[in-house]
């Protein structure tokens, strides 16, 4: 028996069925969860793993994570509260779309184009995993910095409003990732003697902080603002008007599939980047690009389809090299090596029917998303047509124990309680929040890339430029950059230019 | 709540002032010319192009007036309070949360907030209150396996 055919004989046995069944349940709960995220689902998942074989192991997290990013759309959609940080990108077009009465529309796109983005991620993962690996196997420290700071980049370039409050936003979460051990001397850094402070902030307790906190202060201060929102909407069809979209927008999900891919198979960068990157280049190659950010599906099409692509892309560099794509795959890795099925090399050699058994899942994963998906998007309503009144005060329970749950420890909801209320006084100044939560995920993986870099090159900044792929990505984040500060000035010199003229004629 | 750019600015002004003080006594890595101070500097650095931009942005905008302007929900009582017993309780929740424990806490934090949004009706907001954080206790506790805190009711339920 071949090693695919022993591979399906894993997958498709009832005790792995059930296990994926239930874990999908379970996935879409907490992504629908507004401030509970994928990251949280694969984290709470590892204990009942513990008790399992390899394959239905990995195949509830594979499950989990997949319906927990198309499930991140729904609070997103509904009440402008992304459920994961992958679902961002595109929130303010999702929720204003809902507020113009198409719910089902950008519900259904959410969860057809969420299917296709992970099955063509799946496919890419198992298809060229070895090359796409053997690629990313060749970047140093030098791309990854690069690569980490096109991310930022985008964050700023698509934030609405002025560059330079998105780039404020992107130092301030920098600089909470500056917050405890350096990780390159590992010198303790803006703790004040605090032990928890030494940990660092957690990216989580943040962003729930700045995002559902932070909304429910916005309900609290405004309640007519959200008053009218889609839990009294009609959510009939929702698969209804997304082949329409599919014919219309085809070229975007091939390209949004492929990059999207690509961005999850290269370490570090995850869903979210690949939501912030697609979503960038939708509003760059649209016909409207002015119609971005209030309320344009093309977006939700581009970014809903990639970060669901490279949900698997990242499984990748994570199987064949052992390095995570992300945080959900930094948890898997661990799992994997609890299992026996250390991810290497070797796991081509010593458990080929795991791998294909991991590819399988990744496949059956997104094909149960369409039931299931549906089921939630329904259910979800009923959440929604529970009065404000009482679902402000809930989603903040929620917050709180969803701050609690990720160390157990009451420290992460203080955070959570701060950042809330600077998320909300940042978002009334018109800062973007979701560069200063990228800017924190990201900033410890720059940190440390950036001192590696300096230290290979002994503080010569041309040898950023030295290595092909790193000489491209730093030209391109660079003429990302110099294109923003020079659209920048051109506003601020244009109106005093003007003024200049009419009252030099008056 | 508008904040005036120029008061922001000069925010980041001085938080760049603060990060750049306290990197200072950061000590630096063996055998280099830079160390854990460097990325901290570098970010006070943008900090502080930031703050002249935004103080200066802010001194040509002459349309807004005084350096902190409430939104109109402040000017009206009820709301005031609304947001003082939203994060007022739930600084409170956290100092109490090991004591007091999960069910107890959310439940009265709960309580309170839904029968203020709704105007009253105690009762049914806080029967309501219960259902939910009871569910929410025993799904963290019981699925999830987070252990979180029972305070008094220790060993009194799961």
């Amino acid at each position: 028996m071949s090693a695919f055919e022993t591979a399906l004989g894993l997958v498709f046995e009832p005790y792995t069925l059930a296990m994926m069944v239930v874990a999908g349940l379970f996935g879409l709960f907490v992504g629908a969860m507004p401030g509970l995220t994928a990251t949280m689902a694969t984290a709470l998942l590892v204990p009942v793993t513990f008790f399992m074989p390899p394959v239905p192991a990995i195949a509830m997290l594979v499950t989990a994570t997949a319906m927990a990013i198309f499930a991140g759309d729904l609070p997103g959609a509904l009440v402008r509260i992304p459920g994961t940080p992958a679902s961002a990108a595109y929130v303010e077009d999702a929720h204003r779309l809902t507020r113009k009465g198409q719910a089902e529309l950008v519900l259904g796109c959410g969860l057809v184009f969420s299917v296709i983005g992970g099955i063509f991620g799946s496919l890419v993962l198992a298809v060229s995993a070895p090359i796409l690996a053997e690629f990313a196997l060749g970047f140093s420290s030098f791309e990854y910095f690069w690569l980490a700071l096109f991310g930022l980049s985008c964050a700023v370039f698509i934030s609405t409003g002025r560059p330079i409050k998105g780039i404020v936003s992107v130092l301030l979460g920098l600089t909470l990732a500056t917050v405890g051990i350096d990780p390159t001397a590992g010198h303790p850094r803006f703790t004040f003697g605090s032990v928890e402070l030494t940990a660092g902030v957690s990216f989580i307790p943040a962003m729930i902080g700045m995002f559902a906190m932070a909304e429910v202060l916005r309900w609290v201060t405004s309640p007519r603002a959200i008053e009218d929102l889609a839990g009294r909407q009609k959510l009939g069809n929702v698969f209804e008007g997304q082949g329409r979209l599919l014919r219309r927008y085809w070229p975007n999900v091939l390209r949004s599939n492929l990059v999207g891919t690509a961005i999850g198979v290269l370490p570090g960068a995850g869903a979210d980047i690949a939501a912030w990157v697609t979503y960038a280049l939708s509003k760059r190659f649209s016909k409207e690009p002015e119609k971005f950010g209030t309320g344009h599906i093309e977006g939700v099409v581009d970014a809903g389809t990639a970060n669901n692509s490279a949900l698997a892309g990242a499984w990748v560099p994570a199987l064949v090299f052992g390095i995570p794509g992300d945080t959900i795959t930094a948890i898997v890795i661990g799992v994997l090596f609890i299992k026996g099925m250390n991810p290497g090399p070797t796991i081509m050699l010593n458990n080929p029917e795991f791998l294909y058994a991991i590819f399988i899942v990744f496949i059956l994963a997104n094909l149960l998303m369409l039931p299931l998906g549906w089921l939630a998007i329904k259910v979800f309503r009923q959440i929604l047509a529970i009065p404000r009144e009482f679902l402000m005060p809930l989603i903040l329970v929620c917050c709180v124990v969803g701050s609690f749950a990720i160390n157990n420890s009451v420290f992460g909801v203080g955070i959570m309680l701060v950042l809330g209320v600077v998320g909300y006084l940042m978002e009334e100044n018109g800062f973007p929040i979701a560069p200063a939560i990228l800017g924190l995920v990201l900033g410890e993986m720059i940190e440390t890339h950036f001192m590696t870099s300096m230290i290979k090159a002994d503080g010569n900044l041309l040898a950023f430029f030295e290595r092909p792929v790193s000489a491209f990505l730093g030209v391109v984040t660079l003429t990302v950059w110099a294109w923003v500060a020079i659209g920048a000035i051109r506003r601020a010199v244009g109106p005093a230019r003007a003024r200049a003229r009419s009252s030099g004629t008056g | 709540m508008r904040i005036h750019d120029s008061l922001i600015g000069v925010v980041l002004l001085a938080l760049a002032a603060f990060m750049a003080f306290e990197a200072a006594g950061f000590p630096p890595m063996p055998g280099q010319r830079f160390g854990p101070s460097l990325v901290p500097n570098l970010l006070a650095a943008g900090f502080a192009i930031c703050g002249l931009v935004l103080v200066a942005t802010g001194l040509r905008n002459r349309e807004v007036k005084g350096l902190v302007e409430l939104g109109e929900w402040a000017r009206k009582g009820g709301h005031v309070v609304d947001v003082g017993l939203v994060v007022g309780g739930l600084a409170l929740l956290i100092l109490v949360w090991r004591p007091v424990g999960f069910l107890i806490g959310a439940t009265l934090y709960t309580g309170l907030l839904a029968a203020r949004f709704r105007g009253g009706r105690l009762p049914s907001s806080f029967a309501i209150a219960f259902l939910a954080c009871f569910a929410i206790d025993w799904a963290f506790r019981r699925l999830l396996l987070v252990p979180l805190p029972q305070g008094p009711l220790t060993g009194l339920y799961w």
